[in-house]
């Protein structure tokens, strides 16, 4: 089996993006709450929410964070990337049924230490903005390469 | 039914106080991965085929480092504070990778308080079973407060 | 229990023209879960907002997960356990959006008992009655010592 991997360091090009989205189901909260074990009752217990400002049950801000590794482990660069560093910003609460959008955008290429940092963003339905971000990551490197 | 929220709520900022650590611990098995996977959608290779992970340096399929992170997800939202509490900002630095098997420690500390804007936040350490730091980070958070508090 | 008692019926217990049956009201659960096992992430399947902009509308269940509908007949019912399943071709017909409700069934359609390989036809049906996928396969029913 060939070993394929995404965008090499020196295959990124700034200003490039991609991007990913899903409608958020009530499945996703409840195994993100399972395999995570955060079962605060803010995302899982709708008497619970109903008592709170945002009056329903809303989503971990880790949920919607995990999807930007989709895009990185997917897409940019894609298959062998990791993160280095990120820091996100959860500017609006999401609801189940909301479809949530996520843009990744490379900002700057380091090839000397084989990172690259990036910027992201993610919207809702309504175009509003739930999430701003930005990060290192690490793009793979050419597995033959490797010592065994 | 007569449901109030009083007694389910977590810590409000006027329990917190500066030094205050949580911590809970898990072993990341090949369930967890395939199950979180599946949610987020990244099916990288890294995290499950054990013929592309054998051909990295470290041989074996890693945890995805979001999984990991969601320790702290985990510790906030039904430790301390617990219950109500909302997510609003998150820094992570991921200094090691870990494995399937690997057992995770992660302690959160509150470092500062805003009693005015109603924020706190949280130093994060995680360590694996050999005692490495594999994950540090820092967290904002809105404490639980009932509906009849001063609004944020 | 028994392992003969697990078996399903092998194929002199079996006549053509036998039918069995199996529906499911397809949840959004079992959308996700099938791409979460099987990778397939087409925001057609998880993406309402998209779909509402496509020919489909809504999201839709992923053609294989109705399809196996047919394989759990097989490999449960008829003929059941130690059912070898060899080859099938399917055709789509119409969508099966999320909360349809399937109906398979399958159908033997000529057996060789020399062989030991029975032919079937399958369809399956949503809850106004249309048929939104055919599929013929053969399969090889369980020996019995």
């Amino acid at each position: 089996m060939k070993a394929r991997i995404g965008k090499t360091v020196d295959q990124l090009k700034v200003g490039e993006s991609a991007y990913f989205a899903k409608t958020l189901a009530d499945t996703d909260m409840l195994q993100f709450a399972g395999v995570t074990g955060d079962v605060n009752l803010l995302p899982i217990n709708d008497e619970f929410a109903k008592q709170t400002i945002f009056k329903q049950r809303i989503a971990h801000g880790m949920l919607t964070a995990s999807f930007i590794t989709n895009i990185i482990g997917m897409r940019l660069p894609g298959y062998g990337s990791t993160v280095k560093k990120q820091k996100v910003k959860f500017t609006l609460p999401v609801f189940i049924g909301d479809t949530i959008e996520i843009g990744l955008t490379i900002t700057a290429i380091n090839v000397d230490d084989n990172t690259a940092d990036f910027t992201v963003q993610a919207k809702n339905q309504k175009s509003e903005i739930i999430m701003t971000g930005s990060g290192v990551l690490v793009p793979p490197t050419p597995l033959d390469d490797v010592e065994e | 039914m007569d449901y109030s929220i009083e007694s389910k709520l977590g810590k409000t900022i006027s329990e917190i106080r500066i030094g205050d650590t949580a911590s809970f611990g898990k072993t990341f098995t090949e369930a967890d991965v395939y199950q979180f996977t599946g949610i987020v959608g990244n099916f990288n290779p890294t995290h499950l085929n054990k013929e592309f992970a054998s051909k990295t340096p470290s041989g074996k399929r890693t945890v995805p480092q979001m999984l990991v992170a969601g320790l702290v997800s985990k510790i906030l939202g039904t430790q301390y504070p617990g219950n109500g509490t909302v997510h609003i900002a998150q820094e992570l630095d991921f200094i090691e990778p870990v494995f399937m098997g690997d057992t995770i420690e992660a302690t959160v500390e509150v470092t500062k308080i805003d009693g005015k804007e109603k924020r706190v936040w949280f130093d994060l350490k995680c360590v694996n079973q050999e005692s490495k730091l594999v994950l540090t980070g820092e967290s904002e958070i809105i404490p639980p407060f009932m509906i009849n508090e001063e609004k944020v | 229990m028994p392992f003969q008692e697990i078996l399903g019926k092998s194929i002199d217990e079996i006549e053509v023209g036998d039918k069995a049956y199996f529906a499911k009201t397809i949840s959004e659960t079992d959308v996700y879960q099938f791409a979460a096992v099987t990778g397939d992430f087409n925001p057609a399947h998880v993406n309402e907002a998209y779909s509402s902009g496509t020919f489909f509308k809504h999201r839709i269940a992923h053609g294989q997960l109705t399809v196996s509908l047919i394989s759990n007949i097989l490999g449960t019912q008829l003929p059941g356990p130690g059912t070898i399943f060899v080859s099938s071709s399917v055709t789509f017909m119409a969508p099966v959006y999320i909360e349809d409700t399937i109906e398979a069934v399958v159908e033997v359609a000529e057996l060789n008992r020399e062989k030991n390989r029975l032919k079937f036809k399958a369809w399956c049906v949503n809850q106004k009655g249309v048929k939104v996928l055919e599929s013929e396969g053969m399969v090889m029913p369980p020996k019995k010592r």
